[in-house]
């Protein structure tokens, strides 16, 4: 494959849905989980994660289970499970775990690898019973909100209070953000605590924009991969 | 001069003998020969045609609050006729045509303004949707097409062609599309009932239906107790409380339906506009006021209180079409109790109770329907059941044999 | 703006719920007559009382009951279905590979 950093986002077999409207905003990409993402956004990437930035990682490697047996499914793969839905916990390798309901969990994977776990995590047989594979990775785009700013811009597009006091790291919640659905985990991913963002695929560059004029007052944008990692 | 006009003022028979449009009704009788409950637009409207067609005037329209308090005073007064079936629009035509010559009629004006209404398309499917239903509207003489942008351009200078994501397409334009004075439709029509005979008591509820052996013989009120030969139940919101009183269920789900409406402005709005898909239909009265409306509340209530989050969506859309309504004020707010069916369409004619008629169902579109309802309800009642063919498709039982009449896409953002 | 109580998100915007419709017991549609079905997916009570209906929260597709009063619109109680369907509704094969429903399983 050609040089990820030269190559037009569309040139890429696997590609986030909303590229378009940051293609603009970018300075270099990588190929992370065999998709394509944003390296480096612009010239001061640092200091904006550090107040508010935005990534898409839709890309990113993801899988889901659902069912009675789910929860004991994902612990006979070394992974924790939340003891409460609506919780989020990060296992040995740096793999997020949402517990969405009593009976639905998803696996987000690491930042500092290359989606490999969870894709092999995918690939496993499933109990017989009550328990079934939920696909969240085609489904849903995933965007991350970092910066100290995050829950303040988020205070404009949703009507749950996620202050630091009300809503710390390993929380999730499933509400509404600029008027459409989306589920908001508060975790540690790569060097600091982020918002995961995720919300139904077609709504990708929607929100995408609406997140980017919430954040404009606080001097927020785009960032690339590496102030995050 | 002054003095002249106000010895004038002074004398007794200013500026003739007074004359009260509506005569106060009297001790209720103990026997009508026809009931009908609900003093709406369509309870005098039948009351009316009863009186004027059909020489029945031993009539009671019982009123649990005011004349016209209810829908009739609520709704957005759309008047219009391109539906999509084909039942639907024959019948709706019917009524266009009587609100046509009503002021004539009643030797009342009801400000009957036919101002045209646009409904637009912004996907290819409602385009569709739109020609079979100029199609269907124009076989039965209605006037309508389907138009280009730049023809809505002219029609409507303020509006956004772009709104979000939603470029205007196409627009489905009814000439016959009107409005007119609510409160003077039910006055109309309550004036011209009375007048020949027919009473209307206000403040008057009912509260049980008396049924006998599977036969309506009278109803309780607040008043006291009253025999009839028959019953008509026409009480919008209120159906299935009604039906349950003289024994039966109906398919029907009330919902409230909001709607709103600014400070005054200069005319700038001639014909009615609603769009599809943004849910939201504007109108500017002949007052400068711009009234505005979408779609049902999300979930059944009895309740007309108001809410945030349908203002909040309302409005947004309402910016989305016209975006100069950002600078203005909200004057009044309010809601009506509605009752909906699942086919959108009304439920009129026979019941399960003998002697027991419906005009019910008429949910968020049944102002337009007042004349012809009135018209095609006497009759129903006139002739002892035998159900006029132009409400037959609308019969209650056709839920029960799967022959619902859809006009789900012609009705929701439009009423 | 008016909240609602979710079982499994707790207090929420009520914009963020869908209505599903008063929770009813299916007849079998394998023997039921025509006009038993129009009851079940036509008519209603519809009265000003406290009634028992499905809600969704819809961010996350989580189906709930809710208990509320259509004149008051105060909601009194919501809960997990768990507390009303002990077993999973399963819809049976026919021999024409045309599948029969199982019941409300309550
Ligand atoms: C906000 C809104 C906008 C609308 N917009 C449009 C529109 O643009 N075009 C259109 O065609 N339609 C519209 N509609 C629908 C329309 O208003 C109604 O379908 C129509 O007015 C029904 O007329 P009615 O006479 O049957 O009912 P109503 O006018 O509601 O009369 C029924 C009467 O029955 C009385 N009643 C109830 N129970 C009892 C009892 N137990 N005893 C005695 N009396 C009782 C009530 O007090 C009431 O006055 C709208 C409705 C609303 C709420």
């Amino acid at each position: 494959m050609s040089d990820p950093t030269s190559m037009l986002p569309d040139q890429h077999p696997r590609r986030s849905l909303a590229w378009r409207v940051w293609a603009a905003s970018t300075q270099s990409l990588a190929v992370k989980s065999e998709g394509l993402v944003v390296q480096q956004a612009g010239e001061n990437d640092s200091a904006m994660a550090e107040r508010c930035g935005l990534i898409d990682l839709t890309v990113l490697e993801r899988t889901g289970f659902r069912g009675r047996q789910a929860a004991e499914h994902l612990e006979s793969l070394d992974l924790p499970v939340p003891d409460a839905p609506n919780r989020a916990a990060v296992g040995t390798q740096g793999e997020t775990v949402l517990r969405l309901s009593a009976r639905e969990l998803w696996v987000l994977s690491a930042a500092e690898d290359d989606g490999q776990h969870v894709r092999r995590m995918a690939n496993q047989p499933l109990p017989t019973k009550d328990c079934y594979a939920l696909y969240c990775q085609h489904s849903h785009a995933w965007l991350v909100l970092a910066g100290r700013y995050r829950a303040a811009v988020m205070a404009k597009l949703c009507g749950v209070d996620l202050r630091e006091s009300a809503f710390p790291v390993g929380h999730i919640a499933q509400t509404s953000v600029a008027r459409s659905n989306a589920i908001v985990v508060h975790h540690q991913w790569g060097r600091q605590p982020v918002f995961s963002l995720f919300c139904d695929s077609a709504s990708a560059d929607y929100l995408w924009e609406a997140l980017l004029d919430a954040m404009a007052e606080f001097e927020g944008g785009p960032v690339g991969l590496a102030a995050l990692v | 001069m002054a003095f002249s006009l106000l010895k004038y003022g002074l004398r007794k028979d200013y500026p003739f003998a007074h004359k009260p449009d509506l005569p106060i009704a009297g001790e209720l009788k103990s026997h009508y020969d026809v009931v009908i409950i609900g003093g709406g637009g369509h309870g005098v409207a039948i009351a009316y045609y009863l009186a004027k067609y059909h020489g029945i005037t031993n009539v009671a329209v019982l009123e649990k609050g005011y004349l016209g308090g209810g829908n009739t005073a609520r709704n957005t007064a759309v008047i219009r006729s391109n539906y999509l079936t084909s039942e639907g629009v024959r019948f709706y035509k019917a009524s266009v045509n009587l609100f046509e010559r009503l002021s004539n009629e009643f030797d009342f004006n009801i400000m009957y303004s036919q101002r045209g209404q646009l409904t637009l398309a912004h996907t290819d499917a409602t385009v569709r949707a739109f020609r079979q239903r100029a199609e269907v509207n124009r076989h039965f003489g209605g006037r309508t097409e389907l138009i280009d942008p730049p023809a809505i351009r002219e029609l409507v200078p303020g509006l956004n062609m772009h709104p979000g994501h939603l470029p205007v397409l196409k627009g489905l334009w009814h000439r016959d599309g009107a409005t007119a004075r609510h409160d003077a439709v039910a006055w109309g029509y309550a004036r011209g009932a009375t007048q020949r005979g027919a009473e209307l008591h206000q403040l008057t509820e009912v509260t049980d239906v008396l049924v006998d052996k599977g036969r309506a013989i009278g109803v309780d009120t607040n008043r006291g107790r009253v025999k009839c030969g028959c019953i008509v139940q026409a009480v919008a919101g209120h159906s299935s409380l009604l039906a349950a009183k003289a024994g039966f269920r109906m398919p029907i789900i009330t919902y409230p339906l909001q709607a709103m409406v600014t400070q005054p402005v200069k005319p700038f709005l001639d014909p009615l506009v609603s769009s599809s898909a943004l849910h939201c239909y504007v109108q500017q009265t002949s007052r400068g006021e711009i009234v505005f409306g979408g779609g049902s509340d999300p979930y059944p209530l009895y309740n007309s209180r108001s809410t945030l989050e349908l203002k909040e969506s309302l409005i947004a859309s309402a910016v989305e079409m016209f975006p100069f309504m950002a600078k203005l004020r909200l004057m009044r707010q309010w809601a009506g109790i509605t009752d909906m069916t699942a086919d959108y369409s009304p439920i009129m004619g026979l019941s399960p109770v003998e002697n027991y008629y419906l005009d019910a169902g008429w949910g968020t579109w049944g102002f337009k329907a007042t004349p012809i309802c009135g018209q095609t309800m006497a009759e129903l009642v006139a002739s002892g059941g035998k159900v006029p063919e132009l409400i037959a498709p609308f019969a209650m039982d056709r839920f029960d044999s799967f022959r619902q009449v859809n006009e789900m896409g012609a009705t929701a953002a439009s009423h | 703006m008016k909240m609602m109580p979710c079982p499994l998100n707790g207090l929420r915007n009520i914009s963020e719920f869908v209505y599903g419709g008063e929770v009813t017991d299916m007849p079998d549609h394998t023997t039921c007559s025509d006009r038993e079905w129009a009851e079940y997916v036509f008519y209603t009570d519809n009265q000003i009382q406290v009634v028992t209906e499905w809600w969704l929260h819809a961010p996350s597709s989580y189906w709930f009951i809710a208990e509320r009063h259509t004149g008051s619109d105060e909601i009194l109680r919501t809960y997990d279905p768990s507390e009303r369907f002990t077993e999973r509704v399963d819809f049976e094969q026919t021999e024409d590979n045309t599948t029969t429903g199982g019941g409300s399983g309550s």
